[in-house]
């Protein structure tokens, strides 16, 4: 049962905050301890806004381990606005309804639980926008 | 500062079947390729490297290279365990290469291995998403299968192309597999097949991903001169972390680098090549290699393979040995693989024609192609 | 009862996820169609949503309304009798996903059907003494019903969050509050349990209509009015008769009740109900209109409160969501997917 790493992904989970480097101003999610493209460590918090746009989707119907629940599910790479590509699930939609170009905004989900004494993991998945 | 030239010779080879071997576990897989390279005879090596990817994640064996060089009787040699993925063979190869032209070593037995059949596919295929971003993509259902299956309609959509068309990957991979009686899927594939396979997720199908099975290979590389296939480039590059490079930008910075800096290092280009064994682990990354690599302008790989590029007979061979697709995919084992099979298909060992340059290009690329390990291989 | 200091709501959300099944459906599994229900739906959480889902998204629709920073809600507070951990609050983590922590109070309420009134009560507390600038209440259930059992024809899910802060920047002032409990099991689920259990028929008169009338008397004495003097009447609806039948009896005109009853199109969304509800009538009140609402919960007891609409309302149309949008938001689903979604097929 791991119960730190779940907790410790709770912000960028629950609220997509990732960082924006202090000297550079690249935006990373989720948090980074250290700038990849400048190199420095004074990060500030910073909250993506949670729209986007679809890039990319695909349904699964086999799916790996821990994710049988959720199939068929749709899953896509979401540009958001901020310009940081994530992948993510899409939610609220039937599979046949999701394609590329289609404006999406965040909203929490059940993802995951470990077995049925362990933590649940709420995070992202996207749905169509003006949808959850 | 000028390079040395890279002058590795592959002593001997050896390499199990690709199949689901119930009674054979990760050791011993290891150890029977590993054996039939001893048997070939020479000095005993002084360093063991192997190469696996999934091997601790799925609660196997640790320190592989350890366990092996006890059964094959080789006590007092270097051992290391490299896993980077599914690069981890050509890593491992890599890795001896620095191990010899150090001087540390006179022989470097490098042997791949992977066993697959003990986990369900479902456990496999959460496993080999940990080789992706643990925390943003394997933890959010997504796999390398599901971001092969991304790239496909992508691509497709982006250079405005028919589904069909990803059935010539596989067409190839199993015309030439056809004749690898060691391949687990050694025969060859009908466009009705290929149309009729189940989808994974869409667009993919089953036939658009290589069968994950078990399987050894294992090379005995020298300093020492002598005829034979050489290996005369090599280069480990990464790009960004992450599916969504490949999949929003339909390409592979690091094979690409990997592939004309060890292209480089041998002095040599793509059109030198005989053959190529590319990383075929999906239709997908096939693809995408093969654009990379040179072999197609970007969005015309599939349209190339379908007239019959690629085939054998012809001047840039893909998959001598059926590729991961039809001789099978144990994913670190791979790298070791392609080499083995392209050295012999350079020395005219194996069934399928090739025109009469002697050189071959072997890439294999992990964590959904951010690394890619390439060698060049030249027979003399 | 009143706060010492003038207490009103701030913003308010609901949600309701888009699955339906028809009641139909379910009396054909159990019933082969045997004296089918009239036509009703109830509101089916998705296979990835439960009370914690339901409840962050009803509370981000209310802070989208309010405009407040997180930073200043001194309490989130949520009612359910469906917690996704037997031991752990929701209500940390529908706080956590707004940003409200870590200075707020996040406790659960449990109450049967009324704990987000109840945590109304708490909250009107809260901000009329001055300990807080503002707090948020609300309830969210995805409840169980025995497969079978005459509840799972209406047993649904849904849920609605309020914010309460200061009088002057309300949209509705809250005029004065009673509550009426007794200790009565007329409904209840033992530790471990899967599916509730309940005294059918006596559910009825000595349950729900029973205390909500008691506190609805009170709360007209305390305040001096009649039924006549609100425009709308909120009361909790376990289904689309009984609200109808109470309000009648209290006096309470068909029209002034009718455009609220939900559970026709959701089903009974039990910690919800009431407060989608009062949420359903924000949507469409005038400013200077009294609201009158009185949830139940089982166990037992009913919550009433008067609200007087003000002039603010009009500034907030077009920020939240309106409850429209989630009732007409409609996907069928059979009973077999249904049982996968309700987590009703044995997995091992």
């Amino acid at each position: 049962m791991q119960i730190a790493k779940s907790w410790r992904r709770q912000p960028a989970n629950l609220r997509l905050e990732g960082t924006r480097c202090g000297d550079c101003g690249r935006l990373s999610f989720p948090a980074a301890l250290r700038c990849s493209a400048c190199g420095s460590t004074r990060a500030q918090e910073f909250r993506f806004c949670g729209r986007g746009e679809v890039l990319a989707v695909t349904v699964v119907y086999e799916a790996p381990r821990d994710f049988a629940e959720h199939v068929p599910y749709p899953a896509a790479i979401v540009r958001l606005e901020e310009g940081i590509d994530l992948p993510a699930m899409l939610t609220d939609i039937d599979p046949a309804d999701a394609h590329p170009g289609l404006q999406v905004t965040m909203c929490t989900r059940r993802i995951a639980a470990q077995g049925d004494a362990g933590p649940i993991v709420y995070a992202y998945k996207f749905a169509p926008a003006g949808e959850c | 500062m000028t390079e040395q030239p890279i002058n590795i010779r592959v002593a001997a080879a050896g390499r199990t079947r690709s199949a689901e071997e119930w009674e054979l576990g990760l050791v011993d897989l290891a150890v029977l390729a590993g054996g039939e390279v001893l048997d070939a005879g020479g000095q005993p090596p002084d360093a063991i490297i192997t190469a696996n990817a999934l091997g601790d994640a799925l609660g196997d064996q640790r320190n592989l290279a350890l366990h092996a060089a006890d059964r094959l009787g080789l006590h007092g040699v270097e051992t290391l365990c490299v896993s980077c993925d599914e690069a981890s063979g050509g890593s491992a190869i890599r890795q001896a290469i620095a191990l010899l032209l150090s001087g540390f070593h006179q022989r470097v037995l490098v042997i791949g291995a992977e066993k697959t059949s003990d986990a369900l596919p479902d456990q496999l295929e959460a496993v080999r998403a940990t080789g992706l971003d643990a925390a943003q993509e394997a933890s959010f259902g997504f796999s390398p299968t599901v971001a092969a299956a991304l790239g496909m309609g992508r691509y497709l959509e982006h250079h405005g192309l028919a589904r069909e068309l990803f059935y010539h990957p596989a067409r190839i991979a199993h015309a030439h597999g056809a004749k690898n009686r060691l391949g687990i899927f050694a025969w060859p594939l009908t466009v009705e097949q290929y149309l009729k396979s189940p989808v994974v997720a869409t667009p993919l199908t089953v036939c658009d991903n290589a069968p994950l099975c078990d399987g050894a290979a294992a090379v005995m590389l020298t300093r020492e001169p002598g005829p034979g296939v050489h290996i005369t480039g090599s280069a480990s590059v990464c790009a960004r972390r992450g599916i969504s490079a490949p999949v929003v930008d339909l390409s592979l910075p690091a094979a690409r680098e990997s592939a004309r800096a060890a292209l480089a290092r041998a002095g040599l280009t793509a059109a030198d090549m005989a053959c190529f064994e590319l990383h075929d682990s999906s239709s997908f990354l096939a693809v995408l290699s093969m654009e990379a690599v040179g072999l197609a302008p970007e969005g015309r790989a599939l349209l190339d393979a379908q007239q019959g590029a690629f085939d054998e007979g012809g001047q840039s061979v893909l998959w001598v040995g059926g590729g991961h697709k039809s001789r099978g995919h144990a994913p670190g084992a791979g790298g070791v693989f392609q080499l083995v099979e392209a050295a012999l298909a350079l020395q005219g060992r194996l069934d399928v024609r090739l025109s009469k340059k002697e050189h071959a290009l072997v890439q294999c690329l992990g964590s959904f192609g951010a690394l890619a390990v390439t060698h060049v291989l030249t027979v003399r | 009862m009143k706060p010492d200091r003038p207490v009103g709501i701030i913003g308010y959300g609901g949600y309701v996820p888009r699955y339906r099944i028809d009641a139909a459906e379910v009396n054909r599994v159990w019933k082969a169609g045997h004296m089918p229900a009239g036509r009703s739906f109830k509101a089916v959480p998705g296979c990835d949503e439960d009370t914690a889902t339901i409840a962050i998204q009803a509370a981000r629709n209310a802070m989208k309304m309010a405009r407040i920073d997180p930073a200043l809600l001194r309490a989130v507070w949520f009612g359910t009798e469906s917690k996704p951990y037997a031991v752990k609050p929701t209500s940390t983590i529908v706080a956590d996903a707004i940003g409200a922590l870590p200075r707020a109070n996040a406790a659960d309420w449990e109450f049967a059907c009324k704990p987000g009134t109840e945590a109304m009560q708490a909250a009107t507390a809260m901000v009329g003494s001055g300990m807080a600038p503002y707090a948020m209440c609300g309830g969210a259930d995805t409840a169980q019903a025995r497969p079978g059992d005459i509840l799972e024809y209406n047993t649904g899910a849904g849920g609605a969050a309020f914010i309460l802060g200061p009088a002057a920047e309300a949209i509705a002032a809250l005029d004065a509050s009673t509550s009426y409990v007794t200790n009565t099991p007329d409904f209840f689920r033992r530790e471990g349990q899967p599916y509730p259990s309940h005294g059918q028929r006596f559910t009825g008169k000595p349950a729900y209509f029973h205390h909500i009338q008691n506190a609805v008397a009170e709360l007209l004495q305390e305040t001096g009015t009649t039924p006549a003097d609100y425009q709308w009447a909120v009361f909790h609806q376990p289904n689309d008769q009984f609200p109808l039948k109470v309000a009648a009896e209290l006096g309470f005109a068909k029209e002034k009740v009718a455009p609220f009853v939900l559970s026709g199109r959701i089903g009974n969304t039990y910690s919800g109900a009431a407060l989608l509800g009062l949420a359903r009538a924000l949507d469409q009140a005038a400013p200077g209109d009294r609201i009158l609402l009185a949830s139940y919960g089982s166990g037992a007891g009913s919550d009433a409160f008067s609200f007087t609409v003000t002039s603010a309302i009009e500034n907030i149309r077009g920020r939240g969501v309106p409850i429209e949008y989630y009732l007409n938001r409609s996907r069928p689903i059979d009973y077999a997917v249904y049982a996968r979604y309700r987590g009703k097929l044995r997995m091992g």
